[in-house]
């Protein structure tokens, strides 16, 4: 089947919109949170999530569950530091960057997970 | 041996966004001063990793095999002599007493019969996940050995639960055709 360009951007779109659905879906599980908070949690999340050179699905909603996870443990400025630098690590690909952070926080702050 | 003391060990082997990590494993001393480690590691490398290496055979990528069970094969456990040129020796590792006297005999014999089990059920290995420093509190949970972590020492993959899955493959990038 041939897809016209714009049929191809109009699917994408589609995706993307899922997507930050998925995102609003699956953080409000996490909490009692209301839409109202969450969305915008989400959108910030999102842009975020792209300053940080993060484009794979997984990763971003993995970068947003951690971020959820931070905002609620409230770790110590040095533990978030460190959170935020191995986030930055360019050496890594990015779903393990994800996946290292939360693991640095969890060790460090086990009341977050 | 006949241990006297059991130790868990951790070195510091490189930086992940300029934060420390440390590599786990056990160490026993028995009554002469004489150590011994017990360790885990991948059962091999990615490819991309070995390009260029020299093993005893010569050129690493002429005998590499590629393993079923992903690109570091599966956990594998091994123990020799705790000494300088071995791998993982760190004398400035930092150390946590686990089991002194009778419990570290029983401790230790308890540690490599675990790490025989462990390694009997072909774990693959995942670096983020369930890797070495997982693998290693594995064995001390296995023998009912509670451990903390030395002090402000990194870890990665030492706290995660036995049951937690390993991470799923790539996935669609946002704002771009699905990726496998």
């Amino acid at each position: 089947m041939f897809v016209e360009d714009e049929q191809l951007a109009a699917f994408v779109l589609g995706l993307d919109a899922q997507f930050r659905a998925r995102c609003v879906e699956t953080l409000s599980a996490r909490g009692q949170w209301s839409a109202e908070r969450v969305q915008p949690a989400v959108d910030s999340g999102l842009e975020r999530a792209a300053a940080l050179g993060l484009s794979e699905e997984r990763s971003v909603l993995g970068y947003i569950l951690l971020a959820a996870e931070i905002a609620l443990a409230r770790p110590e400025q040095q533990v978030l530091r460190a959170v935020e630098a191995i986030l930055g690590e360019p050496a890594l690909p990015e779903w393990q960057r994800v996946q290292l952070a939360a693991d640095y926080l969890r060790q460090f702050h086990p009341s977050g997970s | 041996m006949s241990a006297v003391r059991v130790e868990l060990m951790a070195s510091a082997v490189g930086k992940i966004g300029g934060v420390v990590w440390h590599h786990l494993f056990l160490v026993a001393v028995d009554g002469s001063g004489n150590q011994s480690f017990l360790r885990a590691g991948p059962q091999c490398l990615p490819l991309e990793s070995i390009a260029g290496r020299q093993d005893q055979f010569g050129d690493a990528l002429e005998t590499y095999e590629a393993s079923p069970a992903g690109p570091y094969g599966v956990i594998t456990f091994s123990s020799a002599t705790y000494e300088a040129g071995g791998v993982d020796f760190d004398p400035v590792a930092a150390n946590v007493p686990l089991a002194s006297g009778e419990a570290a005999v029983k401790l230790w014999e308890a540690l490599q019969n675990a790490a025989k089990a462990l390694g009997q059920e072909q774990i693959p290995y995942d670096p983020i996940g369930r890797n070495a420093n997982w693998a290693c509190m594995e064995l001390l949970r296995c023998c009912g050995a509670k451990a903390a972590l030395p002090p402000k020492r990194w870890a990665p993959g030492a706290g995660r639960p036995a049951s937690e899955p390993a991470p799923h493959s790539a996935t669609r990038r946002v704002g771009q055709a699905i990726v496998m």
